[in-house]
């Protein structure tokens, strides 16, 4: 009897728990500050903000010099009512931050561009910068200014206007691989955000202007 | 029959070598698996072992639960055949938990080793003393970056003070600074951040000047002085770096017209020893290293001991399964002997499946079956030759049973153990009697039966073992009222048998002393009318001649006394010779020529001769076939039978005689029979009737049957003799021949 009592007690702080630290992750969500993307004569081009809020305990692995990445990946899709959807493009951006111990900077390292059409990154220089805090290392981390996505070449023409699907996330691949079989898949590490924005035919440029 | 069971339980053992061979299979790959784990594990390619090892883990968690599929299977089946109480589950299951004993208990030794190990081992890496050095080491190469830094910093302000306002003289207070400064490069930039002037020493790798950092400037506007670090930062994926660099910046105000402060910035970099950079860089590599693997220190622990249960598992698992294999391999030949065991101790000798191993457990599973095998056919045999005697001796006992002899076995202390219905007929054992039975009953009146057993008696004290026989005359049934009991001739042989037993056979030789009697009689009667006969003549004739002599001689009162005793001679001597010539007849008898006869007509012609008698006759005559007879003895039988019937019946107030001519029921045989109402035969005369000289008859020769039954012999005829009872009282007596039809061809 006291045993099943105690047992109950044990699960239900459990649960506290629980409930707290979702709660808690609730509270240090990221968030799509804003999001742009306008039309050129080159293409598609995207301006988005993301403030980047992470928990505690992805922090204390970065404040001890564990290197993240985080992911800006953007994909064009053409809905197609009789299969699934056309990917158009599909192009991501990894940007990694990284503490230096010695220097006590941070250092924000942006990657070249990968594509999922082969086509070579159009703004490919990999690029990196120190900053003195972290909070400066974040908002550099989450913001992507005139990002050419779609080059206008490859703007289809024909069928259902396409739509532009946004993501932000921590690439937990790239974290240690004992650690992703522990818990890099779980809840407190994950850090993920999708916004989808419908965009029109190549003939009238559109510029969608949307706030979070 | 067999051969079908043999077949199916060929195919059965076809099933479970399939099965066991798909377990065997199943084991042989899990344990693959974990051979790849430990392989992956001692090549130490972490980066293969971290691609694959969810993909390992998902496989390897399949299989096991596969594996412990078949043990729940398997443990089912061992509860089923425990709860139904199969045969061998005892030994089933020791064997089985021996085996899995044997398995799981080292398999469990080792997995809780290595947990301790691999827990130690894991912790060890992560020491606290580790740690703490690559944090020393860490605050070292900062403080030395400080150092450089301050003093810097020192100079640089120091500098700033001697900075001249003079865009013309500009490079040359900055070459005879940079000199002073032994600087690597100065540069002074504008309130607004353009380059006013830079000197520098070109060294290698050293391409392009970069502008500082935005927030330098603020914070050498904001704090007097900025500090910060070039070319130590660690990257990755980079292979050739900067050249590491400590640059200072400082805000000096500069004398101006305007209202508003003018000021520059002056930028003074100073290369840091490559050898420090390249220290800092490794000790930056080394702690990050570090600090991922502390991150993923749980996971790895949960990732070794993780591999390790698995390994636990499969390995036990497959242990278990081994177990119950190798325990229904070693059970099967037994379990196979001990049923085959117990079929046998029951009596069923079918053929016994063998083991196909060629072990010696298989051996004995074969020899077994051979054993049974000669089992069963040496029990067939028996009974074979069971059968056998039993038909031999039921056609012995039908030997028995229909010899004319009476067969009596009797045991040393005589006692009847066999006899067959002759002998209990012989000795009027008319009921059916328990064996053992003393032959001699208490109280009998068969007095020859102790004369045998004296013969035998007398045998064995003479010690002579030979067999005996003898003959005796018996008096058969109770001599009532009078009359004598009917005597029989009986002819005894005594043997003894291989087992002490003796042997009794008994002969009814009355026909056959019968028969001889007949034939004394036939002799004696030849002789005596040979003898009889001739002087006869004489003596007739010499009577006659007297009379014919003396008549005239003698006076008349002794002429009527010699015509008397003359006529009395003749008449004797006419008498004795007709009884001579009787007798002759008898003996004399022609052989009969037989020829095909109408026994009817020839029966019709005698009745016209009793047409006149005092004794009336009803004919019964039926339309015969014709049979194989001589008229002139027929007739002869005939005569004797019907006056033998007339004279039985003289006395009687109403006499009756009845002749009938009858053809038989398949019409094969004829029969005339000849009856009469007289008082019939006495029942010690029923048996010798047919002997000469045995009359009734105060005037009979006693031939008259005699002759019918020679006659009948003669033409292979049956004479039979019997009274005529009604309830027990003779009423008459009945004489009937049966001839054999002559067979007609029928086309």
């Amino acid at each position: 009897m006291r045993r099943g009592v105690s047992s109950w007690r044990r699960l239900s702080r459990w649960w506290l728990a629980l409930a707290l630290a979702t709660m808690a992750s609730g509270v240090c969500a990221t968030t799509l500050q804003s999001i742009q993307t306008s039309q050129t004569a080159e293409g598609l081009r995207l301006t988005a903000t993301v403030q980047v809020a992470l928990n505690s305990q992805v922090q204390q692995a970065l404040e001890r010099g564990v290197p993240l990445y985080f992911v800006h990946q953007v994909q064009v899709v053409q809905p197609r009512w009789w299969w699934r959807d056309q990917v158009v493009t599909n192009v991501t951006r990894r940007v990694r931050i990284a503490r230096q111990a010695l220097t006590r900077q941070w250092r924000v390292a942006v990657l070249p561009d990968e594509s999922s059409n082969g086509s070579a990154p159009q703004t490919g220089q990999a690029m990196s910068m120190t900053v003195p805090s972290v909070e400066a290392a974040l908002a550099l981390v989450g913001k992507v200014g005139d990002w050419l996505v779609l080059p206008q070449a490859e703007w289809p023409d024909v069928g259902e206007p396409p739509q532009m699907v946004y993501r932000f996330y921590l690439d937990t691949s790239e974290l240690p691989g004992p650690f992703q079989i522990g818990q890099g898949s779980s809840a407190e590490w994950s850090v993920r955000l999708e916004a989808v924005r419908p965009l029109g035919l190549r003939a009238a440029p559109l510029s969608v202007e949307g706030a979070r | 029959m067999s051969a079908i069971n043999r077949a199916t339980s060929a195919t059965a053992r076809f099933g479970r070598r399939r099965w066991r061979v798909g377990v065997l299979a199943t084991v042989a790959f899990a344990v693959g698996l974990v051979l790849l784990f430990l392989l992956i594990l001692a090549t130490d390619n972490r980066q293969l072992y971290e691609e694959y090892f969810v993909w390992l883990l998902g496989l390897n968690v399949s299989v096991a639960v596969a594996l412990g599929g078949v043990i729940a299977w398997l443990l089912w089946r061992l509860w089923q055949s425990w709860r139904s109480g199969r045969f061998g589950r005892r030994l089933l299951l020791k064997l089985a938990a021996i085996f899995a004993l044997v398995g799981v208990l080292p398999g469990a030794l080792v997995y809780v080793v290595s947990y301790q190990f691999v827990n130690r081992s894991i912790q060890n890496w992560f020491d606290v003393k580790v740690e703490g050095a690559l944090v020393a080491g860490l605050n070292l190469g900062r403080n030395t970056v400080d150092l450089l830094s301050v003093q810097l910093t020192a100079r640089t302000r120091a500098a700033a003070q001697s900075l001249t306002t003079s865009s013309v003289l500009l490079p040359i207070t900055l070459e005879r600074l940079r000199e002073q400064l032994d600087a690597h490069r100065m540069q002074v930039w504008s309130d607004d951040r353009r380059l006013l002037g830079s000197v520098g020493t070109q060294a290698v790798g050293f391409t392009q000047s970069r502008a500082p950092p935005s927030w330098a400037y603020d914070a050498a506007r904001s704090r007097g002085m900025a500090v910060w670090v070039e070319g130590m930062d660690v990257e990755p994926d980079a292979n050739t770096y900067q050249e590491a660099t400590i640059s200072a910046m400082a805000w000096v105000v500069v004398p101006s017209l305007s209202l508003r402060p003018q000021g520059q910035y002056l930028q003074v970099t100073v290369l840091l020893p490559n050898s420090l950079a390249e220290d800092a860089r490794r000790l930056q590599i080394a702690n990050q290293e570090y600090q991922e693997r502390a991150l993923a220190r749980d996971g790895l622990r949960r990732m070794y001991i993780g591999t390790l249960t698995l390994a636990l598992f499969l390995t036990v698992f497959g242990a278990m399964i081994m177990a119950a294999l190798l325990a229904n391999q070693l059970a099967r030949p037994l379990l196979l002997l001990a049923e085959g065991v117990r079929d046998v101790a029951r009596g069923d000798l079918t053929p016994k499946l063998s083991a196909t191993t060629r072990d010696e457990i298989g051996e004995l599973t074969r020899d077994f079956a051979d054993m049974t095998q000669q089992l069963a056919d040496a029990r067939a045999d028996a009974q074979n030759s069971l059968h056998h005697l039993e038909q031999t001796r039921a056609s012995l006992q039908t030997l028995l049973d229909n010899l004319s002899a009476g067969v009596v076995v009797l045991s040393e202390d005589d006692q009847v153990l066999q006899l067959n219905p002759q002998a209990a007929q012989l000795l009027d054992w008319t009921q059916r009697v328990a064996l053992p039975r003393a032959l001699a009953q208490p109280g009998s009146t068969q007095t020859w039966i102790e004369t045998l057993l004296g013969e035998f008696e007398r045998r064995i004290h003479d010690g002579d073992s030979t067999p005996w026989q003898r003959s005796l005359s018996v008096h058969s049934g109770q001599g009532s009222e009078g009359v004598a009991p009917a005597e029989r001739t009986l002819m005894a042989r005594g043997a003894w048998l291989p087992d002490g037993t003796r042997l009794l056979v008994l002969d009814d030789i009355t026909t056959l002393v019968s028969g001889q009697r007949a034939q004394a009689w036939a002799d004696v009667a030849r002789r005596l009318a040979h003898e009889i006969k001739n002087p006869l003549t004489p003596i007739q004739l010499s009577a006659e001649r007297l009379q014919h002599k003396l008549t005239e001689r003698v006076p008349a009162d002794a002429q009527a006394l010699l015509h008397k005793s003359v006529q009395t001679i003749v008449e004797q001597v006419e008498a004795m010779k007709r009884m001579v010539n009787e007798f002759r007849d008898y003996a004399r008898l022609p052989t009969a020529t037989l020829k095909p006869l109408d026994l009817k007509a020839l029966v019709r012609d005698v009745a016209g001769l009793y047409e006149e008698t005092k004794v009336p006759i009803e004919w019964a005559l039926d339309d015969v076939p014709e049979v194989q007879a001589d008229a002139e003895q027929l007739r002869q039988v005939l005569h004797n039978l019907v006056q033998n019937a007339q004279d039985a019946c003289a006395d009687v107030a109403q006499p009756q005689v009845g002749v009938s001519l009858r053809v038989g029921a398949q019409g094969r045989r004829v029969h005339l029979s000849v009856r009469d109402n007289g008082p019939g035969f006495a029942p010690q005369l029923l048996a010798r009737a047919f002997e000469p000289y045995v009359t009734t008859k105060p005037k009979g020769t006693g031939l008259g049957l005699a002759v019918v039954k020679k006659i009948a012999d003669e033409h292979h005829a049956d004479v039979r003799l019997r009274n005529l009872e009604r309830d027990g009282v003779v009423e008459g007596a009945q004489v009937s021949v049966s001839f054999s039809a002559v067979q007609t061809q029928v086309a």
